[in-house]
């Protein structure tokens, strides 16, 4: 019965949690950030019965935004494949 | 056939069973969100996780030695049987841990409880490696630094970052109007929502197949090294894939209830911060090679949603129950694979082996016939939460006496 290596469990955790408000509460914060210009860039009827014209510069904004969130999904799916990548396909994944 | 061959046929249907329970019962830490917001059909909700986790069992190709040797000490690193270990010895502590993680799955399944697959299947092993090897067969390092530890702690960390995910989202999006903010949000639900479905597919079903192939390697008819320059056998993939994939698909509707709508009300921004947050650290973790349960992450999540918005309100007396059961798993089940293994050791041999597995199979059933009393399914899963109870079956399905129970 060995010891119980606490140091290595320790940075593990920090690393998770740094990593997890990241990508885990950062991703979601800029996905909000994206509803927003969008809801502002589309126009339309507000709740309190005003009418704002669309923001073409703000709809832009929020599909570059979506596109950039996308783009780090896909990558998050290839990052979780990257045995089978490499096992069947023989691609490596650039870290 | 021989006697062994028979045995081990037992064992890997068994093992295969198992997997089906784990699909079964952890449907719910993907889609729980999606399907009580209505940002996907539950059925649809379902099918989805299915596939994905279908792709996602597809995609291993590593053998998952963790499971076994993280608690036990009956296999080396290199995947093949310890020296000296009795191969009958060596395929009853399997085939007992397994049917002790089978019935704790399903008996928390009946209660609605979202307990830990993982946790149930170590609880087994560890029971069954106790009553066969002592003390001296548990890899105690590992039950503590691999299991124990992270189980604590993922919740909370889980949770934290759920709750500041849920808060940013918010305070973003206060003045946004409320159409635009469902819609966009849905999307990113069932987008986040597939990864933990994806990631649970990888993940979990290698476990099952780490448990089959070695049964098969203490049976005598694999090798590490047939793995090593081989990998898996096409088969054990192809039904692990399938087993875990049907399971999913049949949807663990009481657990799905419990999580999407026994825990917090639950709005499609919060279930997707919810999702996101157990996305990232289920793939982080197990990157860094902590297996952190799927279950207790999402469950600390979406309690963490519930924390994080303004005015919503966690239902602390569900959430205590499921501490509890979570406390509960590695004991419990570790005693169900302890009295198997005695079981099926003191009659020994195949007489022993259909022993066990009649007692499983009966167990089952009685445990799937109690459940149809008060039957979930995709039509009543979304039903108000019944407060007064806090059953997991919904006020019109109570006959009154069961409210009692």
């Amino acid at each position: 019965m060995g010891s119980i290596d606490w140091s290595t469990i320790g940075h593990n955790t920090l690393k998770v949690i740094a990593v997890g408000v990241v990508l885990g509460a950062g991703l979601p914060f800029l996905f909000a950030v994206g509803i927003r210009l969008w809801d502002q860039g589309s126009g339309g009827e507000h709740a309190d019965g005003t009418m704002t014209a669309g923001k073409p510069a703000a709809l832009t904004a929020a599909y570059i935004l979506s596109a950039i969130i996308a783009l780090v999904v896909i990558y998050g799916v290839l990052y979780i494949t990257k045995s089978s990548l490499d096992h069947y396909l023989g691609i490596k994944l650039p870290t | 056939m021989s006697g062994e061959l028979f045995i081990l046929i037992l064992v890997v249907v068994t093992a295969v069973g198992f997997d089906f329970t784990n699909g079964f019962h952890d449907t719910g830490n993907a889609m729980a969100t999606s399907i009580a917001t209505g940002a996907l059909k539950p059925r649809v909700a379902v099918a989805l996780s299915a596939v994905l986790n279908l792709v996602g069992a597809f995609l291993s190709v590593k053998v998952a030695v963790t499971v076994t040797t993280s608690v036990l000490k009956i296999q080396e690193k290199s995947g093949g049987l310890i020296q000296g270990l009795d191969q009958e010895k060596a395929i009853f502590i399997i085939f007992a841990g397994l049917i002790g993680g089978i019935l704790w799955n399903l008996a928390t399944w009946l209660f609605g409880l979202p307990s830990s697959s993982s946790h149930a299947l170590f609880g087994g092993l560890l029971g069954a490696g106790l009553a066969a090897l002592g003390t001296g067969g548990i890899n105690w390092n590992g039950l503590v630094s691999k299991v124990i530890v992270p189980a604590l702690m993922s919740p909370f960390i889980a949770g934290a970052i759920a709750a500041l995910g849920t808060y940013l989202i918010y305070a973003m999006t206060r003045k946004v109007r409320q159409s635009k903010r469902s819609s966009g949000f849905r999307w990113g639900q069932v987008a986040t929502a597939s990864l933990v479905s994806l990631a649970h597919g990888t993940g979990d079903a290698q476990k099952t197949m780490g448990v089959i192939a070695l049964a098969l390697i203490a049976h005598g008819s694999l090798s590490d090294k047939d793995i090593e320059a081989n990998g898996l056998p096409v088969w054990i993939i192809l039904v692990c894939a399938g087993a875990i994939a049907l399971g999913t698909y049949l949807g663990g509707w009481r657990v799905i209830r419990t999580l999407g709508k026994g825990l917090v009300e639950i709005e499609a921004p919060q279930g997707m911060a919810a999702e996101a947050a157990s996305a990232v650290i289920i793939l982080t973790s197990s990157n860094l090679g902590m297996a952190l349960s799927t279950t207790h992450v999402a469950t600390g999540s979406i309690m963490g949603s519930g924390v994080g918005k303004p005015g919503a309100q966690v239902r602390w007396s569900v959430a205590g129950r499921m501490a509890v059961g979570w406390i509960l798993t590695l004991p419990a089940a570790a005693v169900g694979g302890a009295i198997t293994y005695y079981i099926g050791h003191a009659v020994g041999g195949v007489g022993g082996a259909l022993l066990i597995f009649a007692i499983l199979v009966a167990m089952s059933a009685f445990i799937y016939l109690r459940a149809q009393k008060q039957k979930i399914d995709a039509a009543n899963v979304n039903a108000d939460w019944d407060d007064a109870t806090g059953s997991v079956a919904p006020a019109s399905q109570q006959t009154p006496t069961d409210a009692n129970a």
